[in-house]
């Protein structure tokens, strides 16, 4: 009971950290997991928009429901899709937005730690290079 | 003496055509259209003599294309641990799938690119995920010579990405591969390719219907 109670005053306490992104330097629109069963990967797709005057720099996403979080960006060539892992980040430049999509640049969640069902909800973090790290609530969907 | 009776009697014997000369045009006319319409899927891949022994979600054997004669299949190459570009694949396959009717002889077959971790098990519990109809959809493994070379004769591309590990020390890695989604016809011969996570659902419904038309 009282681990169950620990655990909500976690997730409230993300979700307050993820409200407090409430300046509005640091928007996260439409994020989304996809579904996956314990053990297998998934991903998270979404925009993030950097309302300030200076570029911003994600530096790592991480999130307890996968082992491993990872920045990748899906290339195709001739036909032949190769993921290449992003390990220096992606820059947001000022005033401007960072699509995480399909098919192209994408968080990789690798081996789910349980199974994400459409409407469960995950939490991550973001970690910047300027900014304070930001948490979000993020929804499974099906697309 | 009306019109027709003056071009009647003024007609030479001579420049009348045979009735045969008609019968032939139309015949050619009609192949020129079946040659138009088959070209229009022209044979990629022949499998038709070909029986890949691979192994089912049931772990049941299955010999590939040999086993699915008589149904046109829509055949994507993935793996279950794929985490960006083969669900966009399923979920196409997956639409296409809602959109043509359950009593066509149409399957939906999705064969691993990953071998040695996608065992039965794994390619069922990717089934629930997806809520795959099993009774529409197959989805296969192999052993990796076989998958090899099913993959060499369909030219399709996978290769290893480096290895990397986990904390706990598990060893892991992914697939670069071809995005590729493929319509067989009844003869088990592979007529069109799509890329597979950007296929236009609508036009691999239409050639479904336009393949299952022709045979």
């Amino acid at each position: 009971m009282k681990r169950q109670g620990a655990v909500g005053f976690l997730l409230l306490l993300l979700w307050a950290c993820s409200s407090s992104d409430s300046t509005g330097e640091l928007e996260f629109r439409n994020f989304r997991a996809t579904p996956g069963k314990e053990g297998f990967n998934a991903a998270l797709y979404g925009v993030i928009e950097n309302n300030t005057d200076f570029p911003e720099t994600l530096r790592t996403v991480t999130s307890p429901a996968a082992k491993v979080t990872e920045i990748h960006r899906t290339v195709h060539t001739d036909g032949i899709a190769m993921m290449q892992p992003v390990p220096e980040g992606v820059v947001i430049p000022p005033h401007s937005t960072f699509s995480f999509r399909p098919g192209d640049y994408h968080i990789m969640l690798i081996q789910l730690r349980r199974s994400l069902s459409v409407g469960d909800s995950i939490e991550v973090a973001f970690s910047f290079a300027r900014k304070p790290s930001q948490y979000i609530v993020v929804s499974v969907k099906r697309r | 003496m009306t019109l027709s009776k003056i071009v009647e009697n003024n007609e030479k014997p001579e420049n009348r055509r045979p009735g045969w000369f008609s019968e032939i045009l139309f015949l050619l006319v009609v192949s020129i259209l079946l040659v138009r319409c088959s070209s229009e899927f022209p044979v990629e891949h022949d499998l038709s003599k070909k029986a890949f022994r691979l192994i089912d979600q049931n772990g049941r054997s299955v010999a590939f294309p040999a086993d699915f004669r008589d149904t046109v299949l829509l055949v994507a190459f993935t793996y279950t641990a794929c985490p960006d570009i083969c669900p966009l694949t399923t979920d196409r396959l997956l639409q296409a799938s809602e959109r043509i009717p359950e009593e066509l002889p149409v399957r939906f077959v999705l064969i691993t690119l990953d071998p040695q971790r996608d065992t039965p098990q794994q390619l069922r519990d990717y089934a629930d995920l997806y809520q795959l109809d099993l009774q529409r959809w197959r989805l296969l493994t192999g052993t990796i010579a076989t998958i090899d070379s099913l993959r060499s004769a369909m030219e399709i591309y996978a290769v290893r990405s480096p290895l990397k590990k986990l904390p706990d020390g598990t060893a892991y890695y992914f697939i670069n591969h071809t995005d590729a989604l493929c319509l067989f016809d009844r003869q088990g011969r592979e007529r069109q390719r799509y890329k597979g996570s950007e296929a236009d659902v609508e036009r691999v419904v239409r050639d479904v219907q336009q393949l299952l038309s022709q045979q």
